[in-house]
């Protein structure tokens, strides 16, 4: 995780820019962030538990316990029962599926607000040039 | 029995000695580090606090969560320890019993 800061990870380092004025969608981006960190753990382990042999294997149900207790401490579970690993994971990948939803409507909602706005101003334009052909043909 | 566990307790010691080096490390240097980085990427001062806020409080859940770890393994290390000595207290004691009443009957 420390890492990521001091390796200029974009995962940190686009969002504070794309949302610097976007309170709401800065947190959401945020959380995302902390949750990708959460469930890399498990990713991490599982990669490196392909290469253990039978004894290792056993420590599989400690880290899986270790693991939902780390998630416990984010209020994702309320169980370290290594049998409810699969839950954890779920509700992990949930919550960053779900991160990312919102983040995509906030993002299509700036860009309706662009359009709205170039809307806004075209029309106006229109109306003046209207008003002043109208003008110079009462002229 | 203290030899026996001798690398028990090293690696407990050397667990709990790792964990609160770390812990000040983060505190005392990457900390900086990290403000630094953000600062060079020319991230905004608000915007770069919030991050700093949130990676401080993960990084103490974490961290909390190894030292519980090592706690609860210190303990169970104590818990065989201290069963183990009981056992061979009580191990010594009946010896001792044993041992005074041969040479009782020798006496007599």
């Amino acid at each position: 995780m420390v890492q990521d800061f001091l390796d200029h990870k974009p995962d940190i380092s686009m969002p504070s820019f794309k949302y610097e004025d976007s309170p709401a969608l800065l947190s959401l981006a945020r959380e995302k962030y902390f949750m990708m960190w959460l469930s890399r753990h498990w990713k991490l382990f599982s990669h490196e538990a392909t290469f253990f042999n039978d004894k290792q294997k056993e420590t599989e149900a400690i880290f899986a316990t270790v693991f939902l207790k780390l998630l416990g401490k984010w209020s994702i579970v309320k169980t370290d029962h290594a049998g409810q690993l699969n839950l954890g994971i779920q509700l992990v990948e949930d919550m960053q599926k779900t991160l990312n939803e919102f983040i995509k409507v906030g993002n299509n909602s700036d860009v309706m607000r662009n359009k709205l706005e170039v809307e806004i101003e075209k029309n106006r334009v229109l109306f003046e040039r209207a008003i002043k052909k109208l003008s110079e043909q009462e002229i | 029995m203290i030899k026996e566990y001798k690398e028990e307790i090293k690696f407990a010691s050397s667990l709990q000695e790792d964990l609160r080096r770390e812990r000040s490390q983060f505190f005392t240097q990457t900390l900086r580090e990290v403000v630094q980085t953000l600062q060079t990427q020319e991230i905004d001062k608000k915007v770069a606090s919030q991050w700093i806020e949130e990676l401080v409080a993960s990084y103490t859940k974490s961290i909390d969560l190894s030292s519980d770890l090592a706690k609860t393994h210190v303990v169970q290390v104590l818990s065989i320890f201290k069963e183990e000595a009981k056992q061979e207290v009580s191990k010594a004691k009946l010896d001792n019993i044993g041992a005074s009443s041969t040479k009782s009957v020798d006496v007599e």
